[in-house]
């Protein structure tokens, strides 16, 4: 038996499937660890853990069930001070009870769950006014980057609120740019201002402008009622004799400050069942998901007709968003977001002294930024299998990436410019899929040099959805062991750290993850020594089985490829519905990657799926 | 003469048979641009629109000749127009369409004749 092929069949570094976990191991594990506290006529939290002592309470008190589960996983119950399960005994009973409520809450099939009403953020914010406007301005330049929730990214509508300060600066960057467009010829055109004249009175000159904007603005057809209170305002600033031009600035800027314009929203569904989503509404579903922006006039259109929630439509259209250069806003920042590369260049810069080429070439600082984003623009153009993230033949290359790591420029099958090209890689080039890619092995490093330790649970939770728990308080940091007469390694330094019966549940899964990647140093450049010694890229699962290096990593998770889906899928369908998933989503989740194995895990499959999805395209009932 | 009114009867049946109005998409030869339109046929009268990529152009000088049409769209392109000439045969659920510009400079060479196909979207 070869070496990858034993680590295959034991993949500890994920927890492994609880079928013999049974309702009685939970009630020993509630009895053991929770009822202690909450129990009684007093229970600790007004939680009892009695009461999910019957089999019926996973379907009464799934709620509570669930509670559990995410105080457990994170280590936050049992608290500190009390007896802790070790980590084998949390994961069991954690992923039984998530298995469980799985199992019973999808037995009727996905259906759609809350469509929460959501603020554009800055880029969509910015994007919008372009393409509303004709105006190339950064006008989000000024507003406060949006924070992550839900699925990871920054377009979840739990983080997308609207605080009086922001709406501040949201009313500055209106004015702004509304006073910029009204002197620019193009901006003039797309706004349809025509100069009130003996046949035109002011009033009806600004109604017409509003009867052209508005729909676009709103993103949907509007009613009389919509326009009058704008009307009002320009009507406002007349009577404070301000000038034709002034008034419409100042009636537009009511525009784009209405909860209409800034957030997005479906009519709601008074019926008590499902229902597709009014075409409009999907419509700005569908081009906010693939294109970070408003509906184009052809998207307007369809949904006009009523035509776009058909599927034979609606996958054309699919195609052809994703064919447009304006995917490259969903591909950039879906990929950013999920793979945290994003921070490099902001709150992630490496050491400049360590590594002088990042810090003074702005090209080859662009070039590793880009791509994973051109990678996964391609995989989707090309239509090439999802698992290429995790190992591929292929890479996008700029002729300084392929100097980084080290290509020789001549043996490549291109020759390589400034332009990233898709280029077949050599044999035992050790590039393939994500993991090769400076961007990536530079997020999870330190600015001065590697952590297995934060590679390894970049592994577990961006690839395979499995983030370890964050460490127990009170466990020292890996710097406060440095000894400064007894210089050690950064493997022997881990191997202390593991030693601590506490850290060593965690770190036997997280490190050996890192350990493969060794060869990488802190900017992705291959090496084979560190510090005058060889690199050790070897690494032990908690079964004791052994790999090495970077190309057994990718085969053992490729063999793993389900984990990979799963996670890839659940941040897609959350990104595509702007919030975070909820048990229900998991029932799509599945159904998705059913048609993803159907279609050979092609790329194209996943976006196709994701909106074909009954989540994506339908609206839920009312409470 | 009879045989010529039973072909000119026949190319009108095809083409009333294919009324153009909807939005009909497809693709330029080198299949990374797409190229949608939406037409609105009243009888042997046409109009419509081009869509770019943030708005529509209407469609102008349109023909209908049996189960061929023509049209022009005039683009502007860094304050340059190009008038850009369709011509179309009418199939049952197709449009095979040949383009050529006209360029807005005598100096500018007109790029060459393409060739493609629209299907009805909706």
């Amino acid at each position: 038996m070869t070496r990858v092929p034993a680590v295959i069949l034991l993949l500890a570094a994920v927890p492994a499937a609880s079928a013999a976990y049974t309702l009685e191991d939970s009630q020993t594990f509630l009895k053991t660890y929770c009822a202690g506290c909450h129990s009684g006529n007093k229970p600790a939290g007004g939680f009892n853990a009695s009461d999910l002592t019957p089999p019926a309470s996973l379907n009464t008190q799934a709620e509570r069930w669930t509670r559990v589960l995410s105080r457990v996983r994170i280590n936050e119950m049992p608290p500190r001070g009390s007896p802790a399960p070790d980590l084998a005994l949390r994961e069991n009973f954690t992923k039984w009870i998530d298995e469980t409520l799985h199992a019973q809450t999808c037995s009727t099939g996905p259906a759609p769950g809350p469509a929460p009403i959501r603020r554009l953020n800055r880029d969509e914010y910015t994007a919008t006014i372009r393409e509303l406007l004709d105006v190339h301005l950064n006008v989000g330049h000024d507003l406060p980057a949006d924070g992550a929730g839900g699925e990871g990214f920054d377009n979840a509508a739990e983080v997308l609120f609207l605080s009086p300060v922001l709406a501040e600066k949201y009313m500055d960057a209106a004015k702004r740019t509304l006073e910029f467009a009204i002197r620019d010829s193009r901006a003039r055109t797309r706004l349809a201002i025509v100069e009130p004249s003996a046949a035109l009175t002011p009033i009806v000159a600004a109604r017409n402008i509003l009867n052209s904007f508005l729909p676009r603005a709103f993103r949907r057809p509007v009613a009389e009622h919509d326009t009058a209170v704008f009307l009002d305002l320009f009507r406002t600033a007349q009577r404070d004799h301000q000038t034709f031009d002034n008034s419409v600035v100042y009636m537009l800027r009511g525009v784009l400050m209405s909860p209409q314009f800034l957030f997005i929203s479906a009519p709601p569904n008074p019926t008590h069942q499902p229902r597709p989503l009014d075409d409009y509404a999907l419509a700005s579903r569908l081009s906010y998901f693939l294109w970070g922006s408003m509906p184009d006039e052809m998207l307007f259109d369809l949904a006009g007709l009523g035509k776009l929630h058909e599927p034979a439509v609606l996958k054309e259209e699919i195609g052809r968003m994703l064919r447009s250069p304006r995917a490259m806003g969903f591909v950039e920042s879906f990929i950013s977001q999920w793979l945290g590369t994003r921070a490099l260049g902001r709150e992630f810069t490496p050491d400049a002294k360590l590594f002088p080429n990042y810090a003074t070439d702005a090209e080859l600082r662009a070039d590793i930024g880009f791509q994973p984003t051109v990678f996964f623009q391609t995989m989707l153009s090309k239509d090439a299998p999802l698992t290429d993230l995790l190992d591929s033949n292929w890479t996008i290359l700029t002729r300084k990436l392929a100097t980084l790591y080290g290509f020789d420029l001549k043996k490549l099958p291109k020759e390589l410019d400034e332009q990233p090209k898709r280029v077949d890689l050599p044999a035992d080039s050790h590039r393939g899929g994500l993991l090769g890619m400076a961007a990536v092995l530079t997020v999870s490093s330190y600015p001065y040099r590697t952590s297995p330790v934060l590679r390894g649970k970049w592994v577990l939770d961006s690839i395979l959805g499995t983030p370890p728990p964050p460490p127990p308080p009170n466990v020292p940091t890996l710097e406060e062991h440095v000894s400064a007469t007894q210089p050690q390694t950064m493997r022997e330094r881990l191997a202390q750290h593991r030693a601590n019966p506490v850290c060593a549940g965690c770190h036997s899964r997280i490190d050996p993850l890192g350990f493969a990647l060794e060869n990488y140093d802190a900017l992705g450049q291959w090496r084979t020594e560190e510090a005058g010694k060889p690199i050790d890229n070897t690494g032990e699962l908690t079964d004791g089985t052994r790999f090495a290096g970077p190309d057994e990593l990718r085969a053992i998770l490729l063999v793993r490829k389900d984990l990979f889906l799963r996670n890839l899928t659940s941040r897609m369908l959350g990104f595509a519905l702007g919030r975070g998933l909820t048990r229900k989503d998991s029932c799509a989740v599945d159904a998705i990657l059913a048609q993803l194995s159907a279609n050979g895990y092609k790329s194209q499959a996943l976006i196709e799926a994701v909106v074909m999805s009954p989540v994506f395209r339908d609206q839920a009932a009312a409470d | 003469m009879s045989t010529r009114l039973f072909l000119l009867a026949s190319l009108a049946l095809r083409l009333s048979a294919a009324d153009l109005t909807g939005i009909w998409t497809g693709q330029l030869p080198d299949a990374t641009q797409d190229i949608s339109f939406r037409f609105a046929q009243t009888a042997a009268t046409l109009t419509g629109k081009f869509y770019t990529d943030n708005e529509s152009i209407p469609i102008k000088n349109t023909k209908i000749e049996g189960d061929r049409i023509t049209f022009t769209v005039t683009v502007e392109l860094n304050g340059q127009f190009n008038i850009i000439t369709y011509t179309g045969i009418v199939h049952e659920s197709e449009i095979e369409f040949t383009r050529t510009r006209e360029s807005g400079r005598k100096e500018e060479k007109p790029f060459p004749k393409q060739t493609f196909v629209l299907r009805r979207l909706a």
